[in-house]
């Protein structure tokens, strides 16, 4: 794929400006230092030319947008059709709160949520347990019943915007919930768009947020897949997370992989259930972070896009193109954020968000400037929300698609990145998938080694990271983050309470011994977990009634 | 290095306690409650092995009771919370009136680590607790800073 009438003057001019400038130039030397991407240690040489796109044709390599290989995106128009949904986070304190924030966002142009549930939410524990006592509203909404759900969305058009729920292991009830929000506002379930995280692999192995035992929590997941690809055809009900992974420490390249791994996990158990590979695979959803190597993130968005078309193609069958087709919801990452000198923060978001939209991604999350701090304010929020459209708009990056195609550099480093990642994925497949890989704590020793490493480069100062081992100040940078009020706590268990006086407790019990028959069985649960949200059970209710069956997990302390 | 604890003799503390792996003291990390973020504490467990200190990481999910009484049960000159959710003054606080009950005040000091906003620092110390590693920190500085810990006074 090289460009025909300069193969010649290539073939000798190369080796001349390298014995001839270059030898001379190098006796001066560089600078210090390895060349290398940030967190995959690819080796990065001098100087790309034509010699490096490798010898494979146009078509088959690189092609065009929209189609296989699907590398240079996968729509036809990419931004020139519409820019990335801007999905800030949302997700505070109180429904109440969380609402106001929705409405906000509604009123500065965005039309995505991102939904983030607070820690005893996502664990399944009502908002009066004792576990959670510190907990409830404070790193998300607490979403106790259908109730709350419906507070949060109060006069929001859930059929004109959509949101992605970051919501840990309970995603099957957030997922009822909203489910029967759209039933009873009579919006048909075929018009009902969104994202729900349902990770539970990722959860299991990194994110570290469980209910359940690895196994059942794996049927759940596959219940909430195989029930939405019947009934909800418009909702992904899987966002299958690659950026996790990375936060924790791990390179683009394992993290990808580790994704691409859960990925056949979950394909292989619905197979099992008879969901073919092209009902699935279309409503699939791929969520990941951004950090702060511009190259390295495009080439792992490209990489990853073009792997993941042959995978499904070749490896899994699929004949419907958009099987082939990967979506990604993205972010920029929190962990490479800093409290040294924060309003640096927002410097490394936008390279994020750059990196995103080079990469081709369909949402993006844009950090905020006072991450490193706690919970985003409204302010921050919009801050990074108002980046993202200098971006989008300002910035010419949307007018063209995929404009790095054809770099030398871009494209010799998308080929190296997929192949590291495929040899990553075989290692795990070898070992006999996701499942076993996670269960037997191969994800979380890599994850401790790679961290660890990571770690020291940043303490020896091999990893430049400015404000904190290159270019430090003296003195504190401190900014004020979003303020905790304890009453978040009081007013869940009161909004509780009234939900559990109103409620027909008959039907409730009803409902919990559907759930519990069902699980006996082994039947798809969704029908039984919608039926229970509607007679407003609780989110804690509900997982008791799953625990009772199914067990408590205390998962695996690795380090 | 200072063995810290003066309570060797009367704490039980066997002589394999002694072994050259477990002379710079002992350390219990937790992570509190239901964050789940471990990288951190992970890092730092894995220094402070390295540095010779004897590491008991209890894992996720713990309760402030859990970590006192294995505070009293290990022995431990040095119990570290590490906690990013946000919820860093009410588990210090919950800890240090439980081992208060438990006679350790005197003996175990406590240490912070996680996303502590700045305003919230003076706080932890006002309740005791001895040093505050706020996210951001390299890891070799929470080692310095609890060598420092196993020689100073009770705060």
């Amino acid at each position: 794929m090289s460009y025909p009438d300069d193969t010649e003057s290539l073939e000798t001019g190369l080796p001349k400006w390298h014995r001839e400038k270059l030898a001379p130039s190098l006796k001066r030397g560089l600078r210090s230092g390895e060349f290398a991407t940030r967190t995959s240690r690819i080796p990065i040489g001098h100087l790309y030319t034509p010699q490096d796109l490798g010898a494979a044709a146009y078509h088959e390599t690189i092609g065009f947008p929209g189609q296989y290989p699907y590398l240079r995106g996968v729509y036809p128009t990419m931004y020139r059709g519409s820019p990335w949904t801007i999905r800030q986070v949302t997700g505070y304190g109180d429904p109440e709160e969380t609402n106001r924030l929705h409405r906000s966002l509604l009123e500065w142009g965005q039309r995505g949520f991102f939904l983030v549930c607070d820690l005893s939410t996502q664990m399944g524990y009502d908002p009066d347990h004792s576990m959670v006592e510190a907990e409830v509203g404070r790193v998300g909404v607490p979403i106790a019943t259908l109730a709350d759900m419906e507070a949060c969305y109060r006069d929001i058009p859930i059929d004109r915007v959509t949101t992605a729920f970051a919501i840990g292991a309970v995603a099957p009830v957030m997922a009822a919930m909203y489910i029967a929000m759209a039933d009873g506002r009579g919006l048909p379930r075929d018009r009902l768009g969104g994202t729900i995280q349902n990770d539970v692999l990722m959860e299991h192995s990194c994110r570290n947020i469980w209910t359940l035992p690895p196994g059942p929590q794996l049927k759940l997941c596959l219940d909430l897949a195989e029930f939405c690809v019947r009934r909800v055809p418009r909702f992904h009900p899987m966002s299958i997370c690659q950026g996790q992974y990375q936060e924790a420490g791990l390179s683009t390249v394992t993290s990808s992989a580790f994704m691409l791994a859960n990925t056949l996990e979950y394909l292989r158990g619905l197979g099992e259930r008879g969901v073919g590979v092209d009902e699935i695979a279309p409503r699939l959803a791929f969520f990941t972070y951004t950090h702060v190597d511009l190259f390295e993130e495009v080439a792992k968005y490209r990489a990853l896009r073009r792997l993941w078309a042959h995978l499904a193609r070749e490896k899994l069958g699929a004949k419907d193109p958009d099987s082939w087709a990967m979506r990604m919801g993205a972010a920029t990452g929190g962990s490479v954020l800093t409290r040294q000198q924060p309003e640096l923060n927002m410097v490394r978001s936008t390279i994020g968000t750059l990196a995103s939209a080079l990469g081709g991604v369909q949402s993006l999350q844009a950090a905020t400037v006072d991450e490193a701090y706690g919970i985003p304010t409204a302010q921050s929020i919009k801050l990074s929300m108002r980046t993202q459209q200098v971006v989008a708009e300002e910035s010419g990056v949307a007018d063209v698609v995929d404009p790095l195609a054809g770099s030398y550099y871009v494209e010799w480093l998308t080929s190296e990145t997929q192949r590291r990642i495929e040899e990553r994925l075989a290692e795990v497949e070898r070992m006999g998938g996701a499942l076993k890989a996670i269960q037997t704590g191969f994800y979380q020793r890599t994850t401790v080694e790679e961290s660890r490493q990571l770690q020291g480069r940043l303490e020896s100062g091999e990893l430049p990271v400015v404000g904190v081992n290159r270019y430090v100040e003296a003195g504190s940078h401190d900014i004020e983050p979003f303020e905790y009020n304890p009453a978040y706590r009081d007013r869940a268990i009161q909004r509780l309470r009234q939900v559990r006086e109103a409620r027909d407790q008959r039907r409730v019990e009803e409902a919990l011994d559907l759930l519990r028959a069902g699980s006996q069985r082994g039947e798809n649960l969704m029908p039984a977990i919608i039926e229970a949200v509607r007679a407003y059970t609780s989110v804690g209710e509900i997982y008791g009634a799953l625990r009772d069956e199914y067990g408590e997990y205390r998962g695996l302390t690795v380090w | 290095m200072n063995m810290g604890n003066t309570g060797a003799s009367q704490s039980g503390r066997g002589m394999a306690r002694h072994a050259p792996t477990s002379r710079r003291g002992r350390v219990v990390l937790a992570k509190p409650g239901l964050d789940g973020h471990d990288r951190g504490v992970r890092l730092v467990a894995q220094a402070l092995r390295d540095a010779g200190f004897e590491v008991i990481y209890m894992g996720l999910f713990q309760t402030p009771e859990a970590i006192a009484e294995a505070a009293l049960q290990e022995d431990a000159d040095i119990v570290g919370l590490s906690v990013l959710s946000g919820t860093h003054l009410f588990y210090s606080q919950r800890l240090m009136s439980l081992l208060e009950q438990r006679g350790l005040r005197d003996r175990v000091k406590v240490v912070v680590g996680g996303m502590v906003a700045q305003k919230d620092i003076p706080r932890l110390r006002e309740l005791g607790v001895a040093a505050v590693f706020p996210a951001g920190v390299m890891v070799r500085d929470v080692v310095q800073g609890i060598e420092a810990q196993m020689g100073a006074p009770a705060p």
